[in-house]
């Protein structure tokens, strides 16, 4: 009977990885990229929002994986270990990029936007909103941001964001519950104000 | 009646949004008649929402991109093995470089001879649900792969006949995997929709959205609704571990649903009875009471929940059945957490502090998620270990742990205390 040998795409993770690092195949680990791709930029999209700089983020998340692929212990799936990779390369972007100079004009343009869709006077395109979210996530701490993120847009566990903060659980939850409260003071306090 | 002027605070309104808030009666009423408190609510509902769902934006990979990239991260990922000292341009100069004028033709030229070469492999590549692309591989890359990778695990489908599959091979079944964690007797069902086993032991992923059933010796069918979970079964028994998201098991003996969350886990006894046997025990004590009850009649609402049901019956003064009817919602209702409660109370009731014990063990998970009583069932975990004088005293530090300010935390470490 004809032995059946598996082509790139039907390999699994770890094997592409082991040919990408011990045979120096570079087609495997194209394969390994194209593979991730997608899910790399959602996730980084998500934590860092649609902008431009999420493009090099993702791009940097690869770079970060060539770099420690060696260290890859194979005690859980590649993606768990490139999810992560992925979370703390948004996290250490996030915080080396994060000014605090940021300035609330886009907090004040959400707060009409959200006034009027609240008013039934225009229904905002999911576009406008998910920039609208970013405007207000990007004045917060990177911290908190991060955390906020991981909880309600990543569903993570405290847990699961205590391992990858590596910040205890309870600093977890306080910052997440900081980042609704600032946010919602940022949001409906001012609209308040204008009104 | 006077209505309360005191207003919520954000903290109450985002304790209330997580479920970890009961609205009294009062705060209820003062809410319906207070614009400023329900625009709060809402404004903090229409926050979160904004932020959970307004940021998942799909992005289809472009292939110039990923070559490039590919180009640049392996050259970083032989950097120490390869002598390629002498190459100057690092990580953050490729980023940049990326974007900048300057290497972009050349990068892009060199995508594009790649490129062509794969779409010369396979115009057709097949975009799979979980965004991997699956494209067709040349002949010649086969050939190189054979020889360089010597690895017994391959993917293949799941027989279409049953067989038995040895330890670690994964099969496929259109976007699912399964992973044989034991020699598994395993293959498609007739119809081809649903994956037959029957001794052993596998691992399941399976892409959210996708249908998948898996028939366990033509009693137990899994409904996978999430993404993995192991199962093991054997000659007696078959368990059901989720790792992640959610699956039902369905008993065709009774009909019965279950569903599975994420950590959960459910083991069975394969036996021409009933599933496994839930540790209430029917003491003697129990049947003479059930003696006396039997007596009166039991009223009971056909349609009602268990919980509501098992209510009507302890009104009725027949315990045994409130206790029967109790358990059923624990096992099969919604509001587990109050079934739970309400046993244990039945059980603290007798004084049984061994039965609520012995209770709280075996549904730990209800106990765990609790909110709304859980600060009550683990001081009664903890007074009954106290009584039945168990060396054991989980309860007690769970209480203390997760209830610091609890109102009992003081009597409960004097009751610590004082053991030591």
């Amino acid at each position: 009977m004809e032995k059946h040998i598996p082509g790139l795409c039907e390999m699994e993770d770890i094997e592409l990885l082991d040919l990408a690092i011990d045979h120096k195949d570079q087609k495997a680990w194209t394969e390994l990229i194209k593979r991730y791709y997608t899910k790399v930029s959602a996730t980084v999209y998500r934590i860092f929002g649609y902008d431009s700089e999420a493009e090099d983020i993702v791009q940097e998340v690869f770079m970060e994986l060539a770099k420690c692929a060696g260290n890859f212990r194979r005690d859980s799936q590649f993606s768990t270990f490139l999810y992560r990779v992925s979370v703390n390369t948004a996290f250490r972007y996030i915080k080396r990029k994060t000014s605090k100079d940021i300035v609330c004009d886009s907090v004040e343009l959400l707060v009409d936007s959200l006034a009027l869709e609240k008013n039934g006077d225009c229904i905002l395109e999911a576009g406008e909103r998910a920039a609208m979210v970013n405007s207000v996530l990007k004045t917060l701490s990177p911290d908190k941001r991060m955390a906020i993120v991981l909880f309600e847009v990543e569903n993570l566990t405290l847990k699961e964001i205590s391992d990858l903060l590596k910040a205890p659980l309870q600093t977890v939850w306080s910052r997440i519950y900081n980042a609704r409260k600032e946010m919602y003071d940022k949001i409906f306090g001012n609209m308040k104000k204008q009104r | 009646m006077a209505q309360i002027k005191k207003h919520l605070e954000i903290e109450e309104i985002i304790a209330f949004s997580d479920g970890n808030l009961e609205l009294l009666p009062h705060m209820q009423d003062h809410i319906r008649n207070c614009s400023k408190c329900s625009f709060m609510i809402r404004n903090y509902d229409f926050m979160r929402h904004a932020v959970t769902t307004n940021r998942h934006i799909s992005h289809f990979p472009d292939q110039k991109k990923i070559e490039a990239l590919s180009d640049a991260s392996f050259k970083i990922l032989h950097g120490d093995v390869t002598t390629e000292k002498h190459e100057s341009s690092p990580l953050s100069i490729f980023i940049r470089g990326w974007t900048s004028s300057i290497i972009k033709p050349l990068t892009a030229a060199t995508a594009a001879v790649l490129l062509a070469a794969i779409i010369y492999a396979g115009f057709l590549s097949t975009a799979s649900s979980d965004g991997t692309m699956d494209t067709p591989i040349a002949a010649s890359d086969m050939e190189r792969t054979a020889v360089s990778y010597e690895k017994p695990e391959i993917k293949i489908s799941v027989p279409e006949s049953p067989a038995v599959k040895e330890k670690d091979v994964v099969l496929k079944t259109g976007r699912s995997k399964i992973r044989t964690l034991a020699p598994t007797y395993i293959g498609m069902s007739p119809d081809k929709n649903s994956v037959l086993m029957k001794d052993g032991k596998i691992k399941v992923s399976v892409m959210s959205g996708d249908d998948f059933r898996i028939n366990i010796k033509d009693r137990f069918t899994v409904r996978v609704l999430g993404t993995s979970f192991i199962l093991d079964s054997s000659s007696e028994r078959f368990s059901v571990e989720v790792i992640r998201g959610l699956v039902e098991v369905v008993d065709s003996f009774d009909n019965s649903v279950t569903p599975l969350s994420e950590k959960m886990s459910k083991t069975y006894q394969i036996s021409p009875e009933k599933v496994e046997p839930r540790p209430v025990s029917a003491g003697k004590k129990r049947k003479i009471e059930d003696k006396d009850e039997n007596e009166r009649k039991l009223f009971v609402t056909p349609d009602a929940s268990f919980l509501t049901q098992g209510r009507e019956a302890l009104d009725s003064g027949k315990k045994g059945a409130a206790l029967q009817l109790f358990i059923m919602e624990l096992e099969r209702g919604e509001k587990k957490e109050t079934a739970l409660f309400e046993v244990s109370r039945i059980y603290a009731n007798e004084g049984s502090n061994s039965k609520i014990i012995e209770l709280f063990d075996a549904y730990n998970n209800v106990l765990n998620s609790g909110k709304l009583y859980k600060e009550e069932l683990l001081i009664r975990g903890c007074y009954a270990q106290h009584r039945a004088e168990s060396k054991d005293r989980t309860f007690c530090t769970q209480y203390i742990d997760e209830f610091p300010r609890g109102y009992k935390r003081n009597e409960i470490m004097e009751l610590m205390n004082d053991e030591k």
